[in-house]
């Protein structure tokens, strides 16, 4: 053979064909590698072949006793003629070398991202670990328009059960709760994870950690899932023929470090900026712009099934520790169903016979109800904007001006939040806000009614013995704890103490009212003793003193809330006054039987100077105090109502019998976190319950607003900003609310009753609204006038602006 | 603040079941009250708009065994989860023992269940109380609903405090995790309240 020949040969047979061999091998099995890649396998492989002819022709040469070097040649060529051994030889000696093959980690990822008609979600392993074995995978890792399982990469020869974290139709018999501390997340796994664990998974009986493989540096989310948020005018095709146009068709990919910091947000959002590039410009026919114009806050939201899919690793690597649950192990479980299911009929039957104290709070709030089922929750909102928008930016100094187009929004707006004003119950002024903290307020009456009055749920705080402390301080009396299994009967209902002691009063053969209604003249003068003496006695009794120039101040050296003995003795002393009063004795008897079935108040009767004082005093307040506060008020202004809230609560006081102010004083006060909707309510039923004249009625619909205007009016004590209707006198207003608001204050200080007012408001004789409010952070007082017509809520309105335009400036 | 009341030997804790708006927050305790039995219910009361969302709050008072002779009394509380009534949810949150949180599991809801858990430890800090103190749950409902996240996703985007707490999941319609969770937060509720004076008392 000659030499020529056989170098051809040696080329052809050693060379040229495994080169093609090993080109079609790398073909099957790294289909997912580039091409330079393969290239590079192929070499290797081809040099791994020619490596192995040489040692095994070396090896053969070794056994000859011939000259070593010319028997290595000749058994080269002689090897050569048969190739085929080698051609497996070779893979297999590559075999260990195989991962260099594939190159580095970082290569593949973006090899996986330059590819992407191979499904690249991070693919959990059935061994530990994280690289996976080339010859265990499979090809079939497509994604499926439409489909969102989770594949598990599984081996034959391993039964796995297959977990569906992603599972559009979790079966609910699988479905386990993960009871504490049993299955506390981050617990060992177990059977009661078994549905839930994406990365767990059952093998051969056991359950073991599968772990994700290395992250993609992009995620790559189907376009099919985002194209509906990009507007369909922006491309020069349909939207639907935009896909296969994508640099990565189908899909487009993001920076994973742009998707994992929003993870925990429970959205993805990415700037249009982030994926224009991988739309060709073909396909653009709009301006980047204007694209991010059409989506909404300018980000396009992706699909967070698929990114998190392709994040699983990063969500599973959680190993915080639990709490420590070892101390529930005491404490048998609380609650066991009586029976399995709802009821159908069940939410008819949570309405059953509410107590009388649920019926008040839901009366309190029912007023509240009516209002809120009428506004759109929304219009709240967009009223809230609209007044921002509509304010000017530019105000500022000491006047700020209202201008009529600004109060023309504020028209508009309140037509529909305060248009949905209604009166219910009398209790106008309890339903005509629309704002989130008016409704708030009311609900502070519902939950302090339910947490302080409901039958079932009687506290300390609202029982004559009991008081409010924490399980600590029972404990610390000596009491051991012994855990029952038994419940506890009920106490007995619970009767008003006020109840008690009319019938005890009663029982004693308190004389009744005879005269029907009837005085003499010398009669009513002999009461009127009475009630100076009482007043005089209350006065005492509270420890309230007086400086010389007779104004009220100072803190009560009896602090403490009225004894139950006391309250009796009260009633006691107080029932025959009331009950020979010609206007209101009647009445008052009808109202103090009426409202012992609420015991967070506390209904008393008071004769300060001569002036018939009813008070509805919440628990936490003592009756006399809020007697002597009404008096105050009422003596302040020309006011037909005064509310007070505060801190501590609300008061409201008003007149009887209106703008003729010859009738009882009537006030309410609510505990801390009530809110004056509730206190409103009571004195508006007490009103009625005495013949009284109440307020003129707030009208239905709301009102346009007539053309106002503002000043920053100087006082003494500083400045008040005051908006009011054109022609008003604003500096009449201003003293007046600077007046109210001292005056308040003052009272403050003296009685216990009532913090420092955060607001003070009412309706002045003729009926128009009233509002002081101290302006936040900053020296001075807003005060708003708006006319009697015009809702309530509508003239929060009002005040919020003028509240914030008076801040500004 | 837990509260005793001497008179009626009673302790009264108030749990509140938090989330954002028709996570199922109201048939939870629906499903309490249709499955306990009428001696440890009293009345529930629910304030719901016309669309059954609730407005203010939903009420039910549950009592459960006696400790030292008094009774323990659960005051469950819902709030309204829309983001404009946080007003009401600040007052509803107002002296409470232990928070209920239940977040809608389905995908696109998982950003209002962030944010309302974000509210949720906003409103405690004004009430100065914080996650790390306070016994909470986290209660994954409507887990028979197509496009469910899965559970390990709800954990990092939920359960991300320090030390992690309790997560259920529940199809509160079918009463399924109700129980599990309420007791859980229940003992976990009378734990603080118990806990160090029972180590103490040897119990």
């Amino acid at each position: 053979m000659q030499p020529s020949s056989d170098l051809a040969r040696v080329l052809l047979v050693d060379v040229v064909v495994p080169a093609i061999v090993y080109g079609m091998l790398v073909a099957v099995f790294r289909s997912d590698a580039t091409v330079g890649q393969r290239v590079r396998a192929q070499l290797i492989l081809v040099g791994a072949h020619l490596a192995s002819l040489t040692i095994l022709a070396g090896l053969f040469a070794a056994t000859q006793p011939a000259p070593y070097f010319q028997t290595v040649g000749e058994m080269f060529l002689e090897i050569t003629r048969s190739p085929v051994m080698q051609l497996a030889i070779a893979p297999l000696m590559a075999f260990p070398v195989w991962s260099v093959l594939s190159g580095p980690p970082e290569a593949r990822d973006r090899r996986v991202s330059a590819r992407p008609r191979t499904e690249q979600v991070s693919r959990p392993t059935t061994s530990g670990s994280h690289r996976a074995d080339p010859w265990q995978r499979r090809k079939a890792d497509a994604v499926r328009p439409g489909a969102h399982t989770f594949r598990v990469e599984t081996r034959d020869d391993v039964p796995v059960v297959r977990t569906n974290p992603w599972g559009q139709h979790p079966q609910p018999a699988t479905m386990t709760t993960r009871a504490a501390p049993e299955a506390c997340p981050g617990d060992p796994p177990h059977e009661a994870t078994k549905t839930v664990g994406a990365a767990d998974e059952t093998v051969g009986g056991e359950t073991r950690r599968r772990h994700a493989a290395p992250p993609s540096d992009v995620i790559r989310v189907r376009f099919a899932r985002i194209e509906s948020q990009l507007p369909a005018e922006a491309f020069a095709c349909s939207v639907g023929a935009v896909g296969p146009e994508l640099s990565t068709p189908g899909y487009v990919t993001v920076a994973r470090a742009l998707v994992l910091p929003q993870l925990s947000e429970g959205m993805v959002t990415v700037p249009w900026s982030a994926i224009a590039e991988q739309f060709p410009d073909r396909v653009l026919i709009r301006s980047a712009a204007e694209i991010t114009a059409h989506l909404v806050d300018g980000r396009l939201s992706l699909p967070l099934d698929e990114v998190v899919a392709q994040c699983w690793s990063e969500i599973t690597s959680d190993d915080r520790p639990c709490i420590d649950l070892a101390p529930l192990a005491r404490f048998p479980e609380p609650f066991h169903p009586a029976t399995r299911g709802i009821r159908p009929d069940g939410a008819a039957s949570f309405h059953a016979a509410p107590s009388p104290v649920m019926l008040a709070a839901a009366e309190a709030i029912g007023a509240e109800l009516s209002v809120a089922d009428a506004e759109d929750s929304e219009s709240a909102i967009v009223a809230e904007q609209a007044v921002a928008d509509a304010e000017d930016p530019e105000t500022g100094g000491a006047t700020a001006d209202v201008d009529g187009e600004a109060w023309a929004v504020v028209d508009a707006e309140d037509s529909e939040t305060a248009g949905a004003a209604a009166d219910v119950d009398g209790a106008e002024g309890a339903v005509a806000d629309a704002e989130d903290r008016e409704t708030g307020s009311a609900v502070a009456d519902a939950v302090g009614a339910l947490d302080a009055g409901d039958s079932e749920t009687a506290t300390g705080l609202s029982e004559p013995g009991g008081s409010a402390q924490r399980v600590s301080d029972v404990l610390a009396r000596g009491d051991a704890i012994v855990v029952d299994a038994a419940v506890e009967p009920e106490p007995e209902e619970w009767r008003p103490p006020l109840e008690e002691r009319h019938d005890a009063a009663r029982a004693e053969g308190e004389p009744q009212d005879t005269s029907g209604g009837v005085v003499a003249p010398e009669e009513k003068h002999r009461i009127e003793k009475i009630m100076r003496d009482l007043a005089a006695t209350l006065d005492e009794r509270a420890a309230r003193r007086h400086d010389d120039d007779g104004v009220l101040r100072g803190a009560t050296e009896s602090a403490t809330p009225r004894t139950a003995a006391e309250g009796a003795r009260d009633v006691h002393e107080l029932e025959p006054a009331i009950a020979e009063n010609e206007a209101v004795g009647e009445a008052v008897r009808g109202l103090l039987k009426s409202w012992r079935a609420m015991r967070t108040f506390t209904c008393d009767a008071y004769a300060i100077a001569g002036r018939m004082i009813i008070t509805l005093a919440g628990n936490g307040h003592r009756s006399g105090d809020l007697a002597l506060m009404a008096d105050r008020l009422a003596s302040m202004g020309p006011f037909a109502q005064v509310n007070v809230t505060h801190c501590d609560g609300a008061v409201v006081v008003m007149r009887g019998n209106g703008p003729r102010a010859s009738g009882p004083l009537v006030t309410a006060s609510v505990d801390p976190g009530g809110s004056l909707a509730l206190a409103e309510l009571l004195c508006r039923r007490v009103t009625d319950k005495c013949g009284a004249t109440t307020s003129p009625p707030t009208p239905r619909t709301g009102q346009a607003l007539p053309p106002f205007e503002s000043r920053r009016v100087a006082t003494g004590a500083g400045a008040v900003y005051v908006a009011a209707p054109s022609g008003t006198d604003l500096l009449h207003i201003g003293a007046l609310a600077r007046r109210l608001y001292a005056s308040v204050t003052a009272l403050a200080d003296a009685v216990d009753v009532v913090g420092r007012p955060d607001e003070v408001s009412g309706r002045l004789l003729d009926g128009s609204w009233f509002i002081v409010r101290p302006l936040d952070g900053a020296c001075g007082l807003v005060a708003v006038v708006t006319p009697g017509t015009i809702p309530r809520g509508q003239t929060r309105c009002v005040m919020e602006r003028a509240a914030r335009r008076a801040k500004r400036a | 603040m837990s509260v005793v009341n001497y008179a009626a030997k009673q302790v009264n804790f108030k749990i509140v079941y938090y989330g954002p708006g028709v996570a199922g927050k109201t048939t939870n305790l629906q499903s309490i009250h249709a499955q306990l039995a009428e001696e440890s219910r009293g009345e529930m009361m629910m304030l719901n708009t016309g669309d059954d969302r609730t407005l203010f709050f939903d009420f039910l008072p549950v009592s459960a065994f006696s400790v030292a002779g008094f009774t323990m009394r659960f005051q469950l509380y819902t709030v309204p989860g829309q983001p404009h009534h946080n007003m009401t949810r600040k007052l509803v949150l107002r002296g409470v023992d232990g928070v209920v949180f239940v977040a809608d599991s389905q995908w696109d809801r998982a950003h209002e269940a962030v944010a309302s858990f974000r509210n949720l430890e906003e409103n405690l800090r004004e009430h100065q109380h914080d996650l790390e103190r306070l016994p909470y749950v986290l209660q994954y409902n409507k887990r028979d609903l197509p496009h469910v996240a899965p559970v390990p996703y709800l954990d990092s985007i939920l359960n991300r405090r320090a030390r992690r707490v309790p997560a259920f999941e529940a199809i509160a319609t079918t009463g399924e995790g109700v129980f599990e969770t309420l007791n859980m937060i229940a003992r976990m509720v009378l734990a603080v309240e118990f806990g160090a004076e029972a180590e103490g008392n040897g119990a």
